[in-house]
Formats: C-alpha cells, sequence, structure tokens
C-alpha cells in the first residue's frame, strides 16, 4: 500500500489534504481561544476605560468585553429618581441595593440618564415599622455636580417591575419606564460609596464564569473536520491499493485458466506460469 | 491502465437517493441560514443601512446553526458513501463538500451528481451486467 501512497499523484492529494486539515487546526485553535477569551481578557484585572461618555453611546449595549471595568462620569443625582432593588445576598446578608439615576449631559448637550447603584444596606436598615421594604428610609443622594468612580456593569435580566420605589431588579428596561430616556443601557456601580453604603461585589455572568463550551464544542468540530480530510485521503489510496489487487488476481486466474487449456493441448509445465503471470504483488497484501 | 473494477449498482443508486435528499434538504437548510443572517447583521445589523436592532434574530440564530451544522454533517456521511461506492477519485469528494457550502449551489449540484452516476453506471462494468447477461 506503500507504494500506492507514494505515486506523485497521491503525493500531491496528500499535500491537499494537509493544507485542508492545518487550515482546520487553525480554525479549530481559534475556537478554543474565543472559549477561553473571558479567561484570558480579564485575567490583568478590570481596566481603566476613562469618561462613560468615551466608553458607551446612548443605547449601546454593555459587551462583555468592557462589562466590570472601571469607568468615570460626572454629572447631578435626580432626588426624586431613587428605587431600591431588595432581596440581594451578599456574603450572608440580606442586602438592598440603592440605583439612583444620574444626569450626564454630552457632547451634543443632551442629558442622558446613568443609572448609578450607590451601594447597599443591610435589608433591616430599610425595613418601616410594617415589616416592609421603606424606600424613604433609604439615604438621598449627595446634590450638585458629582464625580463617580465605578465599575461598569450590564442591565440585569428584568423579571418583575416597578412599584412604590422598589425594583425587582437594576435593570435599565425597567427603570427606563420609571424615570425616562434617554438612558444609558447599563449602571454603574461604585467603588466607594459615601453615607455608610457598603460597594456591591462584580456581577457574575456565564461569560465571567470563564469557558464557553459553545467553542470548546467548535472547536472539536473542526478537529473532526481536519481528521475527515485525511482520512478521506487514506480511503483512496486504499480504494486504489485493493482494486489493483483484484485486477492482479483476476489476471493471475485468466492466465490459469489459459495454461491448463494450453496443457491439455501441448507440452508446456504449468508449473511455470505463475511466476510470469503478472507484476510483482506488493508485500503488504 | 486495468478495466475499472465492477460497481455494485444497487448499492449505488440507493446511496446516491439518500444523497439526493441529502442535498436537497441541505440546500433549503442553507437558504433559511442565509436568510437568518440577512435579517441578523443586515436588516437587524444596527449599521449602514438600517438602524433597528432585534435580539430575536439572535436568538433564531443560536438555533438554526447548530442545526444547520447538523445538517451538513450528514450530508458530507452521505456524500462519503456515494463516492466510496461510485469509487470517485478524491477530487471528487472535495467537489461534494463544496457543493453543500455556497447557497443555492447544492441544487444543481445534485444534478450534476445525478449525471456523473447514470454515465459511470453506464460506461462501467457492475455487478448486475452478469444477471442480466
Amino acid at each position: 500500500m506503500l507504494r500506492v501512497a507514494l505515486r506523485p499523484r497521491f503525493l500531491g492529494l496528500l499535500a491537499l489534504m494537509l493544507v485542508a486539515t492545518l487550515v482546520c487546526g487553525l480554525l479549530a485553535t481559534w475556537q478554543w481561544d474565543r472559549a477561553h477569551r473571558a479567561i484570558t481578557s480579564k485575567a490583568a484585572g478590570p481596566m481603566e476605560l476613562g469618561d462613560i461618555r468615551d466608553v458607551l453611546d446612548v443605547g449601546d449595549a454593555v459587551t462583555n468585553a468592557i462589562a466590570g471595568d472601571t469607568v468615570t462620569a460626572a454629572g447631578t443625582y435626580v432626588p426624586g429618581e431613587q428605587v431600591v432593588v431588595p432581596g440581594r445576598n451578599i456574603g450572608g446578608t440580606e442586602a438592598v441595593l440603592i440605583v439612583t439615576a444620574m444626569m450626564v449631559e454630552t457632547e451634543d448637550a443632551t442629558q442622558v440618564r446613568l443609572p448609578v447603584a450607590r451601594g447597599w444596606l443591610p435589608a433591616e436598615e430599610l425595613t418601616g415599622a410594617d415589616g416592609q421594604i421603606d424606600p424613604s428610609l433609604a439615604p438621598a443622594p449627595p446634590q450638585g455636580e458629582v464625580e463617580i468612580t465605578g465599575r461598569l456593569e450590564a442591565s440585569e435580566a428584568a423579571s418583575g417591575g416597578v412599584s412604590g420605589g422598589v425594583a425587582s431588579e437594576v435593570a435599565t428596561p425597567l427603570l427606563v419606564n420609571e424615570w425616562g430616556s434617554p438612558m444609558y443601557s447599563g449602571f454603574v456601580s461604585l467603588e466607594e460609596p459615601g453615607g455608610g453604603l457598603q460597594p456591591l461585589p462584580a456581577a457574575e455572568s456565564e461569560f465571567s464564569r470563564g469557558l464557553d463550551w459553545q467553542n470548546i464544542g467548535y472547536s472539536l468540530q473542526w478537529v473532526l473536520f481536519g481528521a475527515f480530510f485525511l482520512y478521506l485521503w487514506w480511503r483512496s489510496v486504499r480504494a486504489a491499493h485493493l482494486d489493483e489487487i483484484a485486477d492482479r488476481r483476476e489476471a493471475l486466474e485468466r492466465m490459469l485458466e489459459d495454461s491448463k487449456t494450453d496443457a491439455s493441448s501441448s507440452t508446456t509445465s504449468p508449473t511455470t506460469v505463475p511466476a510470469t503471470a503478472g507484476p510483482t504483488p506488493d508485500k503488504d497484501v | 491502465m486495468p478495466a475499472p473494477r465492477p460497481l455494485d449498482e444497487v448499492a449505488c443508486r440507493t446511496s446516491f437517493a439518500r444523497f439526493r435528499v441529502a442535498s436537497i434538504v441541505e440546500g433549503i437548510a442553507l437558504l433559511v441560514l442565509v436568510v437568518i443572517m440577512v435579517m441578523r447583521y443586515v436588516v437587524f445589523g444596527g449599521e449602514t443601512w438600517f438602524s433597528s436592532v432585534s435580539p430575536f434574530w439572535d436568538q433564531v440564530s443560536s438555533v438554526w446553526s447548530p442545526i444547520h451544522g447538523l445538517i451538513y454533517m450528514i450530508y458530507v456521511v452521505l456524500a462519503f458513501d456515494l463516492w466510496m461506492k461510485m469509487r470517485w477519485g478524491l477530487p471528487r469528494m472535495l467537489l461534494l463538500m463544496f457543493f453543500g457550502v455556497i447557497p443555492v449551489l447544492s441544487f444543481f449540484g445534485e444534478r450534476w451528481t445525478a449525471q456523473k452516476v447514470e454515465s459511470d453506471l453506464e460506461r462501467r462494468p457492475t455487478l448486475q451486467d452478469q444477471d442480466r447477461a
């Protein structure tokens, strides 16, 4: 079979198949890297992205590439636009998040709302006399122009709604209905909240948790395709080889039959026929 | 060059019938994928011509893409089966795989393959020749 494989035609095809396999290998590594993207891109810790107006346009999504990085913003808190988000468990404590709208002026002089998670408080500090969460107990935001630094987070998925200043999630689709538009599509979680508030832990997502198994799957598929090209080459060599063996066998059988009929009419010895029949067969039959 | 090995005509025709179905299914699946991609990246891409964005087409795409991938793999396996039965050369296998990745081409590829199967069965000796004789 090796002799068949070493023919120029099959060597040329092998080169072609190797190129195809190589391309598949590159695509497999590309998908492999993508699967580990979250781990490698956030390995250096949060990046300083600067002013939010340079990072995010109004309506732009907070992508995985920038979520969790640090941004700054300057503007004024809107006193009446504040919600509390209860039902969180932060380090074993039942916590309530406090989210306030901040007005940020963009370059074209529009006032855009940026939801700011100013921090969290233990639930008991915000529980009124009736045992319910009372949003009016939440500390008021600082007045006037302030500069903030915090972690940019993507909006949470909305499941409930907002009623009486209590929101189910820090979700911009809920807040934009409560406060009005335009609004940034993510929120900023303050690094150093003042007024007795605690900073929020970083949000976790499928992405931030690491490996993307879909990309791992794609990577394995490319490996499979690459192997398939080599397998195809081997099959075509094998088919050519088996065909040649079968042809030789037929030629041999025909000769033997011919020699039998010859032997009955002439004096030629039949034992000498196989030695001359057909080309020499490969040894690895 | 020795005479070509006889083909098993029945097996070849069965394989081609399977390949033909896979070819048409793959062609339709690929067209559906193209429509989804156009909706996702052009119509709702949020750039160039249209400004609207729709997460719906992202979801549709995330469902259909793996299904199409599976259909293509089945197509390749059935093409491989036909290729082996027909004792074709390696370049033709690559051609059959190529038919499946260009939109609309698989429909024409299927007709072209049908002609090749017919002419080869006509031209080359088959196992069934002896039964007929």
